[in-house]
């Protein structure tokens, strides 16, 4: 278990990579392609996102298109 | 076509950029899109939902093909304007931004300074950026040299209908900044849409008064057609404003009746 701050939220999750933090997430995989994600304020590419290892006390920011003016 | 708009060497037959808040619902949120003919859509950059609702806007407006544009708004320093960029890009994969960094919470108006120092790193991180800006012709030169796509000078504050609040100004910016200017915030009605572009601009990014209007669909269609018309008189040219009466008849060839002496 790793000790993340999702969101801005403190968590407690079985997850090592962003692929396995979505699917503990339920995030359905059809939305993956909208979502962005950063770690420690660093945007991580899509194709690198299995390639992060999470540590203790990271910060995970996931974000997606929303309504907007 | 050539008359188009043209940003970051895109073209678009609209000249309507259009906001995807606010709508009573999805489906007039999709209807008012179409009504206005608008082929530009803005979205906000937000955390997801980690109990659920995952339903995207993305796929429903990327589906009509209009192409959308992500805002920074909410952000208030260059710093958080330039990580929402980022992450935009990486989510719709676009380098378009509609850069806007408010300077005060109660006016929503910008913040000139955060704003210039945040465009000169976007554009140097190869995004194409278009600056909600302030209607201050010294700003905007700023944005433009800062390396901006266009810019975005405010009619009046964001979602307050009052209109365009200094004509003086926009004509200012009209004449003596050459790239695109998309007049964003402060429209109210569809006349007001008609001004902005009878003063010269290349196009108008609105939200709210589609969305609040009584009836949104029947809105958009008006500021469609507000535009066009707006657009077609500035580029016919308007009469001079006089002071005096000018007779629109011929003065000589009067008919005089005839007195009977």
């Amino acid at each position: 278990m790793l000790n993340l701050i999702i969101n801005g939220e403190k968590r407690s999750v079985n997850a090592q990579t962003i692929p396995d933090l979505l699917q503990h997430e339920k995030v359905p995989q059809a939305h993956w392609q909208a979502l962005a994600v950063a770690c420690n304020g660093k945007v991580i590419t899509r194709d690198a996102w299995a390639d992060v290892a999470f540590k203790d006390g990271d910060a995970i920011e996931i974000v997606k298109p929303f309504v907007g003016g | 076509m050539s008359d188009q708009l043209t940003i970051a060497g895109k073209s678009f037959t609209s000249r309507l950029l259009i906001g995807s808040s606010m709508y009573p619902n999805q489906q007039v949120m999709l209807d008012s899109i179409a009504a206005s003919g608008a082929q530009i859509v803005t979205v906000a950059i937000r955390r997801i939902n980690l109990q659920g609702q995952h339903l995207s806007v993305q796929s429903l407006l990327a589906e009509r093909n209009l192409t959308l544009l992500p805002n920074t708004a909410g952000c208030y320093t260059a710093e958080d304007a330039v990580f929402t960029a980022e992450l935009a890009r990486e989510a719709l994969q676009t380098n378009w931004v509609k850069l806007e960094i408010i300077g005060d919470r109660e006016t929503l108006l910008p913040d000139a300074v955060e704003l210039i120092r945040a465009a000169e790193i976007l554009v140097k991180k190869g995004f194409a950026v278009l600056p909600y800006c302030s209607d201050d012709p010294v700003a905007c030169q700023r944005l433009v040299d800062a390396g901006c796509a266009a810019v975005m000078p405010l009619g009046s504050p964001i979602g307050s209908g009052q209109g365009i609040l200094n004509l003086y100004n926009l004509d200012i910016i009209r004449s003596r900044i050459s790239l695109p200017i998309i007049l964003d915030a402060g429209i109210g009605t569809a006349s007001d849409a008609t001004l902005a572009m009878e003063h010269g601009c290349d196009g108008i990014l609105l939200n709210t008064a589609i969305a609040k209007s009584n009836n949104p669909v029947l809105m958009a269609s008006a500021m469609r057609k507000g535009m066009e018309a707006g657009h077609e008189a500035f580029l016919a040219g308007r009469i001079p404003k006089k002071t005096h009466a000018q007779a629109s008849s011929p003065v000589s060839g009067l008919a005089t009746k005839a007195h009977k002496h």
